[in-house]
């Protein structure tokens, strides 16, 4: 259950709007100092997909993805990888990744940040669906009638 | 949710901090014996010294296979390894490319890989911190990278070790080679250099 809370968080983390992010992290006022573990740095990861009837496993292409972990002063421990080359959003979801472990902290962050991060993912995916559902076409199809024994 | 584990960070300089660590390593093997200057880590999780540690963020990665002499083996110190080097810390003594122990607590050096007349590279390199240089038993170092002799001492290492390392130095092409991290700097012990007994009351 723990494990899949902090997948959920570190998703929306690391999916969600740069601007959106700092401006979260504003807002809670007073943050713990921190150091950096590891990163954040920038490197290529092989994203691979599956085709064919049997699933079979290639390699779809490379993507850029930043990576950080930080340790903040109370011992916490959080990581983040972000698509892209993004340093300071990374850094910034590892903090948060941080704090979202401490037992003190879980609940008001989840209410203050998880929480609208996800609300604007699902706005946003709404938003797209809409737009591209205005341009569906509904295709139907004619019975001909070339093999209409009945005539007519 | 308190993590299970406690992380140190590596190098301040990722990059340059691993360049410079390396050529100072090869500078330790290049003249067996002669302590070279390092700076080491900021800081590491303790038995692990922050030149050893060094060393070991320089030279592991996911393809090393490494075993971890007590009291390297806990406290820390295979979580922070891990971490940083994504190397394989769970080899057999006789089947690990690096070799990390303390110089109170040295495995068999008898057990470790040693290498084969085709591949003597695919040996093991021990990696050794020790409390400095200058103590313990004294030895006369003579071969390539020496001009002439050069005199040894490692604190904390005994004739039991000089013993050994002459029988490995015996099975030259073949054998293993020492990298001793002090603090503050590294000295390297290659199995091409010959090792005698200090001559008694030679200055």
């Amino acid at each position: 259950m723990q494990v899949e809370n902090r997948q959920r968080w570190m998703g929306l983390l690391a999916r969600a709007d740069a601007s959106a992010l700092s401006a979260l992290i504003e807002g809670l006022g007073e943050v713990p100092s921190y150091e950096l573990l590891r990163g954040p740095e920038s490197g290529l990861v092989m994203v691979r997909g599956r085709a064919g009837g049997a699933g079979k496993p290639f390699n779809l292409g490379e993507m850029t993805v930043t990576r950080c972990s930080v340790r903040t002063a109370d011992g916490g421990i959080g990581h983040a990888y972000v698509q892209g080359r993004r340093p300071e959003h990374a850094e910034r979801a590892a903090l948060l990744d941080a704090l979202l472990q401490d037992p003190n902290r879980t609940e008001t962050l989840m209410a203050e940040v998880v929480a609208p991060l996800e609300r604007r993912e699902t706005e946003r995916r709404e938003a797209r669906l809409k737009e591209s559902a205005a341009t569906r076409v509904e295709f139907f199809t004619m019975v001909r009638g070339e093999d209409d024994e009945t005539g007519g | 949710m308190r993590p299970a584990v406690d992380l140190a960070p590596g190098f301040a300089e990722p990059v340059h901090g691993a360049q410079r660590t390396f050529r100072d390593l090869l500078n330790a093997l290049a003249c067996p014996g002669a302590p070279v200057e390092t700076a080491g880590v900021d800081a590491a999780p303790a038995p692990l010294s922050p030149t050893l540690a060094a060393a070991a963020l320089t030279l592991l990665d996911h393809e090393t296979r490494v075993a971890l002499c007590p009291p390297l083996d806990r406290a820390g110190v295979p979580d922070y390894l891990a971490f940083h080097t994504g190397a394989d810390l769970g080899a057999a003594l006789g089947a690990a490319d690096f070799v990390l122990a303390v110089a109170d607590a040295l495995p068999d050096i008898a057990a470790l890989k040693v290498g084969t007349a085709e591949y003597p590279d695919r040996s093991a390199t021990l990696l050794i911190g020790v409390d400095g240089f200058g103590g313990g038993e004294r030895v006369r170092l003579s071969g390539p990278g020496i001009e002439e002799t050069h005199d040894f001492a490692v604190d904390g290492l005994d004739a039991a070790f000089w013993t050994a390392a002459r029988r490995n130095h015996a099975r030259y092409p073949l054998g293993v080679d020492f990298i001793f991290c002090g603090p503050g700097a590294v000295a390297g012990l290659p199995r091409s250099a010959a090792i005698a007994a200090r001559a008694s009351g030679a200055g």
